[in-house]
């Protein structure tokens, strides 16, 4: 035991070792399993040379549950390109492979996501990784870089090596967690969140007589119109203090 | 057995049906196709086997899991029957357990009795190491007695391990796969229920507490899960001939 530290100093923790030593120092701060994802996202930036991290799971070909966000801004983020429908953590989902995008790069690809990201945050560059198992690729793992950081100091290598970890620590959750309801993270105050989306889109399904993805659509654009986020919507929505003809008119504006 | 075809080249080495196996492509397969196609292989490559089969020791549970005829399920069942024998020997030991004549046996009389009745005279039984909490073995069995020389001894042991790994590694797929289904099931299942409340919310004008309530009682009422009860409502609104109430 006493050889350790001079052992450490000759061989320095590989990535994976310091990720996993950021999770475990920050159970005490975020005791709670279904803070299990903040936790990790918050791990990553730490470990990585990168201003913000995400983590978000993919269902149902296009619903989106954001999971965990090391910080506000990396929340937002998310919430943007849930909210415009593209970006780079969609196409990294959809293609199974990391994106790495820099300022230009996410203005010529994205311009919709782009233009609410340079309002709305100082975030620039994307480092978006696939969360991929043996079977399947289930989430993403989103980088946030704020000048004058910028893609080019992350090592793709490390931050791989750091989404491979991602995927370990929720298969290893998961697998506790087998008998219940789905494991307990998917409790992520982000998710839960996220939940009173699937809400709004059940309450324009009635209120107004269309499919859930024409709801989604409906919801999306609306949200995208009044510089919205599209959570916040939900929450106007369901508590009716934006009235549905109001969504309808855009519908028939749109149409 | 003249110039056979390469295709009917009977194999010869451990190494041909490790390829066999690796040949079972995950995702297209399933636990069950691969042991059987384990059984099928030691039956092939093995001399001097009549027939083959694989047990697996589940809860302190024995059954065949794979077999390449009725001799070999017989003989494994009876040792289930009687609780011991070879086979559970070899798989809860993990050491090889051979009868090289079942009229001289004396370890398991009441069992080599029964095989000789069955007409094996000899049999193999190989451990099968699966993972922690499932015990495994690979069973074979051969009409004659000494029907297993060294060389069948050797190839048994080798094949068996190689299978244990193909075994070990598709148990890890499928519980991965498992893994992923049941989180893709949750979000769905979560996501499903909003969306009802959401429509509860809108047709009866009430808030989301009031939404889950209705569920729930129509779910006790109907004594249908919460989440059926929640997908009917979803599929009746969003239905294209706008029917809904």
């Amino acid at each position: 035991m006493t050889q350790r530290g001079s052992q450490d100093a000759e061989s320095p923790m590989t990535i994976a070792e310091r990720f996993a030593v950021a999770v475990a120092r920050s159970a005490s701060d975020l005791p709670g399993v279904e803070l299990l994802p903040e936790r990790l996202a918050r791990a990553c930036a730490e470990v990585l040379p990168v201003d913000g991290a995400g983590i978000s799971l993919f269902f149902a070909s296009d619903r989106r549950l954001p999971l965990g966000a090391s910080d506000d801004q990396a929340a937002v983020t998310e919430r943007l390109q849930f909210t415009v429908g593209e970006g780079p953590c969609l196409t990294a989902h959809a293609s199974g492979r990391p994106v790495v995008a820099q300022e230009a790069e996410i203005g010529s690809r994205w311009p919709a996501f782009y233009d609410e990201l340079v309002t709305r945050t100082a975030v620039r560059d994307i480092i978006s990784l696939p969360l991929v198992d043996e079977t399947r690729g289930f989430g993403a793992l989103d980088l946030y870089l704020v000048p004058p950081n910028d893609v080019r100091a992350v090592a793709l290598s490390d931050a791989l090596a750091v989404a491979s970890e991602v995927v370990s620590v929720f298969s290893r959750a998961g697998r506790a967690d087998r008998d219940r309801e789905g494991p307990a993270w998917l409790d992520a105050p982000a998710a839960e969140r996220r939940s009173l989306v699937w809400q709004a889109m059940g309450f324009v399904n009635a209120g107004l007589e269309i499919s859930s993805d024409d709801a989604l659509a409906l919801l999306r654009a609306h949200a995208y119109s009044e510089g919205l986020q599209l959570d916040d919507l939900a929450v106007q929505v369901l508590s009716r203090e934006i009235p549905l003809e109001r969504l309808g008119f855009d519908r028939d504006q749109a149409s | 057995m003249t110039t056979a075809q390469p295709a009917d080249r009977p194999l010869s080495d451990p190494r041909d049906a490790v390829a066999e196996l690796a040949r079972l492509v995950f995702g297209t397969t399933t636990m069950d196709a691969m042991l059987q196609r384990i059984a099928d292989l030691a039956k092939e490559l093995i001399s001097g086997v009549e027939d083959a089969s694989v047990t697996l020791i589940v809860n302190d549970k024995p059954g065949t899991a794979a077999c390449t005829g009725g001799l070999a399920l017989d003989l494994d069942e009876s040792q289930y029957g009687l609780g011991h024998g070879p086979c559970l020997e070899a798989a809860v030991g993990e050491e090889i357990r051979e009868i090289t004549d079942a009229r001289e046996e004396t370890r398991w009389p009441d069992y080599a009795r029964t095989a000789v009745e069955r007409g094996s005279l000899s049999s193999l039984s190989v451990p099968l190491p699966v993972r922690e909490g499932i015990h495994g073995g690979l069973n074979l069995y051969a009409v004659e007695a000494d029907g297993f020389d060294d060389d069948a001894r050797h190839m048994s042991r080798v094949f068996a391990s190689y299978a244990a790994v193909a075994v070990h590694n598709m148990h890890l797929y499928e519980s991965t796969r498992d893994q992923a289904e049941h989180l893709d099931t949750a979000m769905k299942t979560r996501a499903v229920i909003e969306q009802a409340k959401g429509i509860l919310m809108s047709q009866r004008r009430c808030d989301a507490e009031e939404a889950f309530a209705l569920l729930a009682a129509a779910s006790q009422r109907s004594n249908r899960k919460l989440r059926d009860i929640a997908r009917a409502i979803v599929d009746g609104v969003t239905a294209s001939d706008g029917q809904w109430k």
